[in-house]
């Protein structure tokens, strides 16, 4: 029964549940990153409608989170409602592999966050393969007045949603899913490795890097508006961080 | 003060509580991330608390981070995709 219910997942993948994708080819791909919902599948006991009650007090209480995780990641609306739309049925369908009792929206975060890189791959915009080096490079190649460590409040004070909201938009996938996982959602780091799939020391320095381009975006525009960004002392964090990142 | 500019030499420790600015800055993020174990934590916030330079790099950062989370509010669904998501559940058998 077990075995069938996979099969059938399979065949009716594209077609039923990613229904709002455009392309039909890439079944391969898609089982690549969602595999691990059918690896961690288990026989289930329960009937259709304790599945639907659980569901519906478990999973559904998250849809704004998610929405707005999606959202971040898109960039359009539409796109994210597609996709959290994507994430819930998927969620559904491969109830068996959530473990009853664990943290149900780190679970829907990891299936939405595996469905937004596969949508990308066959659409091939592939957001996700950024030369790191090459981007801090681009954020450091301007001279910048400013030092990324002047971020006091006077600073900010000034700045709105929509720039914190932009700022953090326009960072590479990588570092801005850790931010949001870390300081919006309040996901430990734990948390955060499983989402991504990524060893916690990873997490840790893309945390640290992406908050630091996230300041000097932020400071930079603060000093566009005319805020007060005057000179302070630097420090040498990042070295450490690094040095830090292989234990 | 008593800290050396950029130590990272073991031995040249500035000790207080058997722990040094480089150390505290290091795990500032963790810090407040809440990824530091209670006791260890207990140490690096008293040192902290001694120790000017650290204590203003601790209010740094945790500004940005109250800034990021109290910027980045979460935003809300339609009403018709939580309908359409549940009508497509109640669909399937």
């Amino acid at each position: 029964m077990k075995d069938k219910k996979n099969t059938e997942h399979k065949e009716k993948n594209t077609k039923d549940i990613l229904d709002t994708s455009q392309n039909n080819n890439a079944d391969i791909e898609n089982e690549n990153s969602d595999s691990f919902l059918e690896k961690e599948i288990k026989p289930i006991t329960l009937s259709k409608e304790e599945i639907d009650i659980i569901f519906e007090k478990e999973m559904l209480p998250h849809i704004n989170a998610l929405y707005t995780f999606a959202f971040r990641l898109t960039n359009n609306e539409d796109d994210a409602n597609d996709l959290v739309q994507e994430t819930y049925l998927k969620a559904y369908r491969f109830f068996a592999s959530y473990e009853q009792g664990t943290n149900a929206k780190a679970w829907l975060y990891r299936i939405l966050k595996n469905s937004f890189i596969n949508n990308y791959r066959k659409q091939s915009k592939e957001p996700n393969k950024i030369d790191y080096e090459e981007a801090e490079t681009i954020f450091h190649s301007e001279k910048n007045n400013y030092n990324p460590t002047d971020s006091r409040d006077k600073v900010f004070k000034g700045l709105l949603g929509d720039e914190v909201s932009n700022a953090l938009m326009a960072l590479p996938l990588d570092f801005k899913t850790v931010i949001m996982l870390c300081d919006v959602e309040g996901f430990t780091y734990e948390e955060i490795a499983k989402i991504v799939d990524t060893p916690i020391g990873t997490v840790r320095s893309r945390l640290h890097r992406g908050r630091k381009m996230l300041k000097e975006m932020l400071a930079k525009y603060a000093a566009s508006l005319g805020y007060d960004v005057s000179d302070q002392k630097s420090e040498n964090q990042d070295e450490e961080v690094k040095n830090s990142e292989t234990n | 003060m008593e800290q050396n500019d950029n130590t990272n030499n073991e031995n040249e420790k500035t000790i207080k509580n058997d722990v040094d600015c480089d150390e505290v800055i290091r795990k500032l993020n963790m810090i407040l991330d809440g990824e530091i174990a209670k006791e260890e934590e207990t140490k690096l916030l008293h040192h902290i608390d001694d120790c000017n330079n650290c204590l203003e790099q601790y209010h740094i950062e945790k500004s940005f981070k109250e800034l990021l989370k109290s910027k980045l509010q979460n935003l809300s669904v339609s009403v018709s995709l939580i309908q359409s998501i549940k009508d497509k559940i109640k669909g399937k058998s």
